[in-house]
């Protein structure tokens, strides 16, 4: 690991942007719009860097076990954004099979992947909603 | 020298476009001999519109009338592909009703009047601060406004829709399916990933469509902030680009999604049942779970579409870059929310 870390200097960005620039931009113009946009964007990846390679790896396990337990060839492929894509592809044209019995395996697969990626987003990002 | 105020999005200056708004008003209103446009100012109009105010001053040689205006003008790519010559006719349309609306006053549909396609509205009086009406306090306002709001939604939803078949003709039985099918195709066109989660909720929302009670004009964007109000009024409902024909309880279910929801004030229950002894619909509790179920995905949807204009770089607006983020607790909703 070198540090800073790259999600260190994001907040270090984030930070010294904040302080030292935000307040030179006038309340209502659109560059302080687009300052206050690019603040958040920065905060979301300072928040998600550590994470995102362990959650994209967890994503691509999750979908190889259910399509191999569904019976589906499981795609390959060494380069872990291009395996998600192709995993996310297989794990499409299993549920446009339509097949009743996966239907529970897809619901929990989905489930699961979105708690990861819930897990990404910053605390103050708007979060779940209460259950109707 | 310094440059002259830009009208921002319109890519040109306030002055041009006062001189053009002259003319093509000059042009609309041939019987006024004298049209002046006053207070030409920039106000808040959302991610793909810019909106003006002004007042315009005609007279007729011996009187003079007053009118405020709102100006709609398109501005580049957003978050929704929009129609302003039926956002138009819908305003025109509820201008003989009891629905709290803006009276339409004129539509430039190509934009060679004004530069890009336009809408001129009545401007009506009131606020449409989604924070204070959120806030703590005052309770009792908020209160009254939100249950003011129920009230507008059960007026909009017994407007007659003879004569708003440029809305479609959808059924009771296959509206719903008509709307699902709207948005996933809109899903199909802008996703940048295959996303079987999404793909997954379209084939549970069209297995499990429910039938309307009644075919009504729907806003489509019925939710705090999208409403004028003034003391405990609600003085007019805004941003039409959404309406069209369908179930009502749609708005409903929208009206309470967690970005916007006024349950603070008025828990969803007690809503539903001011806008149905209003003169609204009987809502069934199925109907209502599907369309929040679908609400989440229609805005989880709104948010791709909104990222992926900023990743092709049809706009530079940098609060559409991010939001992907706002599509994700769209989702967590929908899964848990699902019925067993």
């Amino acid at each position: 690991m070198i540090h800073p870390t790259s999600a260190d200097l994001l907040k270090g960005v984030e930070a010294a942007l904040r302080e030292t620039v935000l307040p030179e931009l006038a309340r209502g113009t659109a560059a302080r719009k687009q300052m206050q946009a690019a603040l958040e964007i920065l905060r979301h990846l300072a928040h998600a860097l550590p994470a995102e390679a362990a959650t994209l790896a967890a994503d691509n396990t999750d979908m190889a076990e259910v399509l191999a337990s569904a019976g589906v060839a499981v795609p390959v492929n060494d380069d872990p954004g291009a395996h998600n894509l192709a995993l996310q592809h297989a794990v499409t044209d299993l549920q446009n099979a339509q097949r009743a019995e996966i239907t529970p395996l897809l619901i929990a697969l989905h489930r699961r992947m979105t708690d990861r990626a819930v897990a990404l987003i910053p605390p103050s990002a708007p979060r779940p909603a209460k259950k109707p | 020298m310094r440059p002259a105020p830009r009208a921002p999005g319109a890519g040109r200056s306030l002055t041009d476009l006062a001189t053009r708004l002259h003319a093509f008003l000059t042009a609309r209103v041939p019987e006024a001999t004298d049209i002046r446009i006053e207070d030409l100012t920039p106000v808040s109009g959302g991610n793909a519109r810019k909106a003006y105010s002004f007042d315009l001053v005609m007279g007729d040689g011996e009187s003079h009338l007053d009118v405020p205006c709102i100006m709609l003008m398109q501005a580049g790519a957003g978050q929704l592909e929009s129609d302003l010559t039926a956002e138009f006719r819908v305003i025109e349309a509820l201008n003989d009703t009891d629905v709290p609306s803006p009276r339409a006053l004129w539509l430039d549909a190509d934009g060679s009047g004004l530069g890009a396609p336009t809408v001129i509205m009545e401007r009506v009086p009131g606020v449409t601060d989604i924070l204070a009406l959120r806030a703590p306090e005052p309770a009792a306002r908020n209160r009254a406004v939100t249950l003011a709001f129920a009230e507008a939604g059960a007026k909009l939803h017994a407007v007659d829709v003879r004569g708003l078949e440029f809305l479609g003709a959808p059924t009771r039985e296959n509206t719903a399916a008509i709307q699902v099918g709207l948005w996933e195709a809109q899903f199909l066109k802008h996703r940048m990933e295959p996303h079987p989660a999404i793909a997954f909720a379209f084939q549970w929302l069209k297995a499990n469509a429910p039938v309307a009670e009644r075919i009504a004009l729907v806003h489509g964007d019925f939710r705090l902030g999208n409403f004028l109000y003034e003391g405990e009024e609600v003085t007019a409902l805004l941003d039409w680009e959404m309406a069209h024909l369908g179930d009502p309880v749609e708005d409903l279910a929208w009206a309470y999604r967690e970005l916007w929801t006024p349950e603070m004030h008025v828990p969803i229950a007690e809503f539903v049942r001011h806008y149905t002894a209003s003169g609204g619909v009987d809502v069934r509790p199925g109907t209502l779970l599907f369309y929040r179920l679908f609400s989440e995905i229609k805005h989880a949807v709104i948010s791709l579409t909104a990222a992926k204009s900023f990743a092709d770089g049809r706009t530079r607006n940098l609060r559409l870059a991010d939001r992907m983020t706002l599509a994700t607790p769209c989702m967590k909703n929908f899964y848990d929310w699902l019925p067993a």
